[in-house]
């Protein structure tokens, strides 16, 4: 058994400011209320960051109880405020609600607090500092779907989130509003093992890996309706339950209500720095302000590490919000930007990245299992300048022939990731070609890779 | 049982992915209907199927040792004066 996974990147915190001219906000900064309007913070508002997780009794003073609702009033509240999964799909919650609700029988509610992308940072900030945040949300999707219990379910080997989680559930005291049967579930910290149908496996005492062609809204865990919602998404309940619709909705666009979490990592000012918008930004603006570039980086990774490598240039002009980077074809996904400087490989970060998602691969289903090693094997060759023409066509080939064949999007995903790599590095890649690798310095890794854990329960 | 009795010339062969493990007999036994990638994997997410080689999957379908294959049949339209039509298998 290898230890917990080693992060590499820092986690966000709050910097103080670094001189006067240009006051830096504060990652955390205090907020009376929730009610703010458009404004923000909402879900980082509260105590500062060094402060650690909020009490019960903070949260409270802050937010005040949940007022009750009946389950219908809930879920139609949910509607209203057109609030989307924040795993990443972007799925409508109150239509996933209904359906769990309508479903009958014994419903259940799992709160996914594992955050599978090595450097995204946001549900486990949320969970680090706002875990009765997360409990608050879980409860009103209880409520709303008439289930008796609620599982939290993360990543086993973070002793900070666990006893953070564990802190929160002892401070909580009765409330107005009933809470369901709280249960925390430690996966195992594997890349697909977040996965929703992965989670369902695991909670029935099987392996946490993803199933094919599953719904667990109709039938989760061990049969029963189960809602699965990030734990953003649950944040974001807990808030909507005391705000309701129309403040939900002073953020965002009116495609993408509410605000967004965004982390950035890799060559900014603080890798792992989790930001919260109340609408679309360009990325220019995140990288010069929170990132503190002041040009343009060689190239953004967008979405996660199954998400698309964007060249910097035209990265800096697009607007990051959900719905604004999917009229662009752009993936959110968790809200990463990964930020490769002048000067770095992206073919040898590629060839990084796709070998641990290789070796995450479930090792269930032909393509992934087979494929994307070969595709890591001929990215990393590439990178050393020993792969040859020939060979790159087979990995055009052998990518198409992988997308659409996994119980889960897991292939789909890294796929696409390095089919981008190769159009945006398209210059590095010709280079490559001629037998000319980059120096050793420009091939060092730059982005986290957690070690790898060998256990699937 | 009443398979023969719908006599459904169109369906869809569905593949649970996580399932195959590569044994490549369906693509004996549809005669290549079924393809196979380079590691022996069955090659398809969902193909439909239709006339004469409905057969040709079926017998794919029944001869996967994984039972990783399932035939979808569409609902027929009516064939009986009167009959109710019958519901979709899935």
């Amino acid at each position: 058994m290898s230890g917990p996974p080693r992060l590499i990147a820092r986690e966000a915190r709050a910097r103080p400011a670094a001189d006067g001219a240009s006051r830096r906000r504060p990652l955390l900064e205090p907020c009376d209320t929730a009610r703010s309007g458009g404004q923000l913070p909402r879900l980082l508002a509260g105590p500062p960051a060094h402060g650690g997780a909020e009490t019960f009794e903070q949260h409270l003073a802050r937010l005040g109880h949940l007022p009750r609702r009946c389950p219908e009033d809930i879920v139609e509240m949910v509607h209203q405020a057109g609030l989307r999964g924040r795993g990443g799909s972007g799925f409508p919650v109150g239509r996933k609600m209904a359906a769990v609700a309508d479903r009958g029988g014994d419903p259940l509610v799992v709160v996914n607090a594992a955050e599978s992308e090595p450097a995204s940072m946001k549900d486990r900030l949320l969970l680090r500092l706002r875990p009765q945040l997360l409990l608050d949300g879980a409860a009103v999707a209880a409520a709303a779907t008439g289930a008796g219990q609620a599982v939290i379910y993360l990543h086993s080997g973070d002793d900070v989130l666990a006893s953070a989680l564990e802190t929160a559930l002892l401070e909580r005291t009765s409330t107005p509003f009933d809470d369901p049967t709280f249960r925390v579930a430690y996966g195992p910290p594997k890349f697909v093992a977040g996965e929703s149908s992965a989670i369902v496996s695991f909670l029935e005492g099987g392996l946490a890996k993803p199933r094919h062609a599953h719904r667990s809204s109709t039938s989760g865990v061990d049969g029963r309706p189960t809602l699965i919602q990030n734990a953003e998404t649950a944040a974001h309940l807990a808030l909507i339950g005391r705000g309701g619709p129309d403040w939900f909705r002073q953020a965002g666009t009116s495609r993408w209500p509410g605000s967004v979490l965004v982390t950035l990592t890799g060559a900014v000012a603080s890798p792992g720095q989790v930001l919260e918008l109340s609408g679309p930004r360009p990325t220019s603006d995140l990288l010069t302000d929170a990132g503190r570039l002041d040009r343009p980086p060689q190239a953004v990774l967008l979405g996660g590490y199954g998400g698309a490598w964007v060249e910097g240039e035209r990265a800096w002009d697009v607007p990051i919000y959900p719905d604004m980077l999917a009229d662009r074809h752009l993936p959110f996904g968790c809200g990463l930007l990964a930020v490769l400087p002048h000067g770095h490989c992206g073919i040898a970060e590629t060839a990084r990245l796709l070998t641990y998602l290789a070796d995450e691969s479930a090792q269930q289903c032909g393509a992934c299992m087979f494929g994307l090693p070969r595709l890591a094997e001929t990215m990393q060759r590439l990178a050393a300048g020993q792969a040859s023409r020939a060979e790159l066509r087979r990995f055009t080939r052998r990518s198409d022939s992988i997308v659409g064949r996994g119980a889960c999007g897991h292939p789909d995903g890294a796929v696409a990731m390095a089919a981008s790599a190769l159009d945006t590095f398209a210059g590095d890649v010709a280079l490559h070609l001629t037998g000319r690798p980059c120096p050793p310095h420009a091939r060092r890794g730059l982005f986290p890779i957690p070690s790898h854990c060998p256990t699937w329960r | 049982m009443t398979d023969h009795l719908r006599n459904p010339s169109q369906g869809t062969v569905v593949l649970d992915p996580s399932k195959c493990r590569g044994h490549g007999i369906c693509s004996l036994a549809s005669r290549g209907l079924i393809g196979l990638d380079e590691w022996g994997f069955a090659e398809l997410n969902r193909l439909p199927v239709e006339g004469r080689s409905m057969r040709l999957a079926r017998a794919a379908v029944l001869a996967c040792p994984a039972k990783a294959l399932a035939l979808e049949l569409l609902p027929e339209p009516l064939l009986i004066p009167g009959a109710q039509p019958e519901p979709p298998l899935f």
